[in-house]
């Protein structure tokens, strides 16, 4: 009796932990369950607690039953701040799926059209850490779910009834809990800006970054790249080399052969380290090197243009 | 002043002006022909989610940080001039052209016109012919693209086929961008989403559009009314067609048939 109510109990809850697509649409039909749950009952309540195959129950018919409760149930689904997990539809899903979620704040919803392939970025459930995940066309739509913000909800995915006077049907549901997210490791503390980089003589900056993931900055530091504000400051500020002023914003790639020597340091320092020109080896990027010659700054990006132009004002002047 | 748009309801004297010329041909291309030249997989990109667009464009604007706003300061503090095709059908060298444009304007290289026709014909030894973006691309990636100053603008001469002339080009290689590498040159194709990314990120694409028959450079996503976002196209037909040569495709016209964000290039002087 205990066991099989641990595993009734089990059936209720199954919460998927690793990385598994999930499929929709195997959903039972209501009088089957309503058959499984009567199986299960009254083996349940048969006097030894144990499948009895002379009251009209065998093994397989109350393992079949097992499985259309445990199909009937709403696909658990854990995920943590920005963790993703793949869902399909069954072979039996033939049309197309409407997706009706309880709180639409707590999941991101991908969908990838039939005959696409799809890259993403991110943790896949029970992965140890963010990677890119290619995956191949299907011949069907299916999504990806994201992990967005704490909470719970529950999706019910729908599509039509067999006909036009026939009611939509849910065929599956799917019940997600999005956890905390982990914390994010610490930045570096703030190097001390009294180190002076001195890649020439005049007002310069540098920034270095990593194209590839400035996905991965926010909104308010993307904007400093192109910023208005940040480019007139500098272009009124910065040295005059040649025609052009002493700024750069680089790949951490860039091939700088052509540029001039003291830009090589510059940029080499920020890359590898440079005692001699005092130029510390970059902690993160992107990457801001600032010298009025004299004094300057090298550090992380700040958060924001604000931030940006007051580091800017304190080396450059107002 | 009303946005220039290009969507279902946009008339022929706007997508097919009289005295400019397209070009995007995909039936010229041999399939695989190119195939291992191309840059990293766009599965490198991690996507920016819809749900933040609208927040993402609104710090653009309110910072003016785009590249829209870019280009309004980056020839030496003036507006940079459209480039201009010259009613001949390299739209698909002038598109990649343009993106490196961008890509200078942003490392804050010296502001140089640099010359589509110099890839067009080099590709096309000469000959006025469509083309797709990543014949453009695979190019400038191997050789670069010279300034007008060493290959006169919309000059066919075979005379500017020099050696100091790409060396020039040599500073405006393409050396990293985001190409479908999984797929032949001919169907290269970044999705909407992974083009609002590079164009949130400031990262300018080349996209070729079949509807259009054409070739173009986008900088920028915008939302042009509440949920409803389109992609501004810098086009190669001169200042004078629409917003000083730009306009937004929104819709079904916003789907390309390939494209190519181009991410970084060399730095030169």
């Amino acid at each position: 009796m205990r066991f099989l109510a641990a595993s009734l109990l089990s059936l209720l809850f199954v919460p998927i932990l690793h990385s598994q697509t999930i499929t929709l649409g195997n959903l039972p039909a209501d009088s089957a369950v309503v058959e499984a749950r009567k199986t299960l009952t009254q083996a349940q309540q048969s006097s030894k607690g144990s499948i009895v195959v002379s009251d009209g129950y065998d093994t397989s018919e109350v393992a079949k039953a097992k499985e259309i409760l445990k199909a009937s149930e709403p696909k658990k689904l854990v995920l943590q701040v920005t963790e993703f997990e793949v869902v399909e539809p069954s072979t039996t899903v033939k049309v197309p799926l409407l997706w009706i979620p309880q709180n639409d704040q707590i999941v991101e919803r991908v969908t990838i059209k039939a005959g696409n392939s799809h890259s993403h970025y991110g943790k896949r459930r029970g992965e140890p850490a963010a990677r890119v995940h290619y995956f191949e066309p299907k011949p069907f739509d299916w999504v990806i779910l994201i992990g967005k913000t704490q909470g719970t909800d529950i999706t019910n995915v729908v599509r039509n009834g067999e006909a036009t006077d026939k009611p939509p049907v849910v065929i599956d549901r799917i019940d997600t809990q999005v956890g905390e997210k982990k914390p994010e490791p610490k930045p570096d503390p703030e190097p001390d800006p009294s180190p002076t980089p001195n890649p020439g003589p005049g007002f310069r900056v540098l920034i270095v970054r990593e194209t590839k993931d400035l996905s991965g900055l926010t909104p308010q530091q993307v904007a400093i790249f192109s910023s208005t504000e940040v480019r007139n400051y500098l272009n009124q500020k910065t040295v005059l080399e040649g025609n052009q002023r002493a700024y750069r914003i680089w790949d951490k790639d860039t091939d700088i052969s052509r540029e001039n020597e003291h830009w090589k340091i510059a940029m080499d320092g920020v890359i590898n380290g440079n005692k001699e020109h005092k130029i510390s080896k970059a902690t993160s990027l992107p990457w801001v090197l600032i010298t009025n010659g004299t004094e300057g700054f090298e550090g992380p990006l700040p958060k924001n243009v604000d931030e940006m132009m007051a580091k800017l004002k304190q080396i450059g002047g107002n | 002043m009303p946005l220039s748009i290009i969507d279902d309801s946009t008339s022929n004297d706007v997508i097919y002006p009289s005295g400019f010329s397209t070009g995007f041909d995909p039936s010229q291309v041999v399939p695989d022909a190119f195939r291992p030249a191309f840059g990293d997989a766009p599965s490198d990109m991690k996507l920016l989610p819809r749900s933040e667009w609208s927040a993402r464009i609104k710090e653009k604007n309110d910072r003016k940080a785009s590249l829209y706003h870019l280009r309004q300061i980056a020839a030496n503090g003036q507006q940079m001039p459209t480039l201009d095709q010259n009613g001949q059908g390299y739209c698909w060298a002038y598109s990649v052209t343009r993106c490196v444009m961008y890509q200078r304007a942003l490392m804050n290289q010296p502001y140089a016109r640099l010359s589509g026709h110099a890839v067009g014909c080099k590709v096309k030894n000469f000959v006025d012919e469509g083309g797709w973006c990543g014949l453009s691309a695979k190019f400038i990636k191997e050789n670069g693209v010279p300034s007008v100053q060493h290959w006169p603008e919309k000059s066919m001469s075979r005379s500017n086929d020099r050696f100091e002339v790409w060396e020039n080009a040599k500073g405006n290689q393409i050396t990293e961008d985001w190409i479908d590498v999984a797929k032949a040159v001919y169907d290269q194709n970044l999705t909407t989403d992974q083009i609002a990314t590079c164009l949130l990120l400031d990262i300018p694409v080349a996209a070729d559009f079949d509807w259009w028959g054409h070739s173009v450079c986008l900088t920028e996503l915008v939302e042009v009314e509440s949920g409803s976002f389109g992609f501004r196209i810098d086009n190669s037909w001169t200042d004078n067609w629409e917003d000083n040569g730009t306009s937004i495709i929104r819709g079904s016209k916003m789907t390309p048939m390939g494209a190519i964000a181009v991410r970084a290039i060399n730095a030169s002087l």
